[in-house]
């Protein structure tokens, strides 16, 4: 499982991207560019609308408008890294009351190295079985996703991006919308994994659990405004930038988690963390 | 030979036939969520209707047909650069194309003369499953003096068959998460496209055969049918077929025998009747699956066993999920 191959071959290399949805709203992100290393864990934080998603989608070619600038994975185009790289989406964009079971999801990752025509035989199961026993669901690996809770959904998401072999994981928002109890065991498996050499890049709310967990935290409004280690990106003024507030308050509530948060009535930018969440994510940080 | 063998029989293997072609393919509309675009190439396929027509000069199946999937095919292609460039929704688009289509197909049905061939309106919405009868001919079998549009629904059967059995994983994939498929490359394009030109070939031979009415019935309804019950793609799509055969056999009968069984003055349409029985089916399709869940105490998935936590369900029906065109934050 461990990947020290390549690993002198950044994983995404980005270069002066810009990307949008074209026509009026033109350009969303302008002339972003950060090289990730191998094996680390990476969060996009930004204010809403600042176009953590819209990168993200960008990189991978989801977006209806061209993009401009380079994004080289592992050294090559997309289309050379393909197998290499996962798109974990928002659970929000899947229709979960499609028949299917949650090691029929998993399986959809091996659907590439199967190849079309054929069909995803016994080793191809055990191996979506078997992403699934790292995510944790072995015991609901036959329920259909529908029955599944909002984070055994988003650790769906995840095991079929293993099952893939992926060794550089995007992920759209993660961790929206899940409880503490299921981030921290989601921010548990990813940690696994980056520890294991693979890549996580992770659109991000949650200021304090990036604080708590990440290697590196890039800050995007609409640019990079900020990147690098999370005690220094995630500095009160470069949020206060970030986010148009003053949020030098709330970045003492990162540090000092028993403080109450003062910015929860701003609507733009609150880090929607709670004090036990945070707690969470540092006891599972500890765990390393 | 007698009027089962010479009339009722090769309307109920049409009607099969068209269920198998389009009922199929509606799983994959269905489960993508665009079964919209069943009406619009059934709408669409006018204007090629008469173009056929006026090129040819003659109201040859194969004209038609033809007319017919070049429209249907240009309605989607268009319908995919609408969306793109004006980043409304693929309904919306579609919308817009099949509209235009069909007055576009009205428009040359009144102005080039050829209304003075029989395109009637009740033909097109009710289709004239009745009158694919077997000639009698004595120096010929059954079996050789089926009609042409037998023979037109048995390929489309067989393609979307085919289509759905070798490109299974790929299209499935792609229904569920378009996103992660197009990153993956585990989807090509070229599935999807081959799934599309087989749809609007199902949809242009039934058209033919059996009205528009029951086009849009036989790709909505038998997914619809299946859908409450379906634990798995594959489930779904045999499920929505043995379900939906019966229903459609019954229902011709009902039609041809409406003086006996519901003191008609006359035999009824087959293809209404059809198209109603199957539409009849969804809700009904829906309330068993309601009664029979509760029934298991709620436990709608059946075999999950109590090991898997109270939170199970709490998080199924997010109300966003369907809109997959929604701009992100």
């Amino acid at each position: 499982m461990n990947r020290t191959r390549d690993s002198a071959v950044s994983p995404l290399v980005v270069e002066h991207f810009s990307c949008g949805y074209g026509g009026d709203a033109a350009v969303v992100v302008r002339d972003a560019s950060f090289t990730l290393a191998s094996g680390t864990m990476n969060a996009i934080v930004g204010p809403n609308g600042g176009g953590k998603s819209t990168l993200l989608k960008g990189l991978l070619g989801l977006l209806p408008a061209t993009p401009t600038g380079s994004a080289r994975f592992f050294g090559g185009s997309l289309d050379a890294a393909r197998a290499r790289v996962a798109f974990v989406p928002q659970r929000a964009e899947i229709d979960w009351n499609f028949p299917a079971s949650a090691l029929d999801v998993a399986a959809m990752g091996l659907a590439r190295k199967a190849g079309v025509f054929r069909r995803i035989g016994r080793g191809g199961r055990d191996a979506a079985m078997r992403a699934l026993e790292t995510v944790a669901l072995a015991d609901v690996a036959h329920a259909q996703i529908g029955a599944l809770s909002g984070g055994q959904q988003q650790r769906v998401l995840v095991a079929r991006a293993l099952a893939a072999d992926a060794e550089l994981l995007l992920l759209d928002e993660p961790f929206a919308n899940a409880d503490s109890a299921a981030s921290a065991r989601l921010l548990a498996t990813l940690q696994q994994l980056a520890r294991n050499g693979r890549t996580i890049l992770a659109v991000h709310h949650d200021l304090a659990a990036v604080h708590a967990a990440f290697d590196r935290a890039i800050v995007i409004a609409g640019r990079v405004v900020a990147d690098g280690p999370p005690s220094a990106s995630l500095s009160g003024s470069v949020l206060a930038a970030a986010y148009g507030i003053d949020l030098t308050t709330a970045a003492t509530t990162l540090t000092t988690p028993t403080t109450t948060s003062t910015t929860s009535t701003t609507s733009t930018a609150s880090p929607r963390s709670t004090d036990s969440q945070a707690q969470a994510h540092r006891s599972t940080a500890a765990q390393q | 030979m007698n009027a089962f063998l010479s009339i009722d029989l090769p309307a109920v293997l049409a009607a099969t036939l068209a269920l198998v072609a389009c009922g199929t393919l509606g799983n994959w509309l269905v489960l993508r969520k665009e079964a919209l675009a069943a009406d619009a190439i059934a709408h669409a396929v006018l204007p090629g209707l008469v173009a056929g027509y006026l090129v040819t000069g003659t109201r040859s199946p194969w004209a038609m047909l033809g007319g017919a999937a070049c429209a249907g095919l240009a309605a989607i292609l268009l319908a995919r650069v609408v969306t793109r460039a004006t980043k409304t929704g693929a309904s919306t688009a579609l919308g817009i194309v099949f509209t235009a289509f069909f007055a576009l197909g009205v428009l040359l049905l009144e102005t080039q003369g050829a209304r003075q061939v029989d395109l009637d309106p009740s033909c097109v919405l009710f289709g004239s499953l009745e009158t694919i009868f077997v000639a009698s001919r004595a120096d010929a079998s059954w079996f050789t003096t089926l009609p042409t549009s037998i023979w037109t629904l048995a390929a489309a059967a067989a393609i979307a068959i085919a289509t759905t059995v070798f490109t299974f994983k790929e299209l499935a994939i792609r229904a569920f998460d378009p996103a992660f498929s197009k990153v993956s490359g585990a989807s090509p394009r070229w599935t999807d496209d081959l799934r599309l030109i087989a749809t609007t070939f199902a949809i242009v031979a039934a058209f033919e055969a059996v009205g528009s009415v029951l086009v849009i019935a036989l790709v909505a309804c038998p997914a619809l049918i299946a859908a409450p019950f379906a634990r798995s793609v594959r489930g779904q799509i045999v499920t929505s077929l043995l379900v939906s055969l019966p229903i459609v056999i019954v229902a011709y009968f009902a039609a041809a025998q409406a003086e006996r069984v519901f003191h008609a003055p006359h035999a009824l349409n087959a293809s209404g009747m059809i198209a109603a029985f199957l539409a009849a089916a969804v809700p009904i399709a829906h309330l068993v699956h309601r009664v029979v869940s509760r029934d298991n105490g709620g436990n709608m998935g059946g075999n999950m066993g109590g090991s898997m936590g109270r939170n199970m369900r709490e998080n199924a029906r997010d109300p966003k999920s369907h809109d997959l065109n929604r701009r992100p934050a």
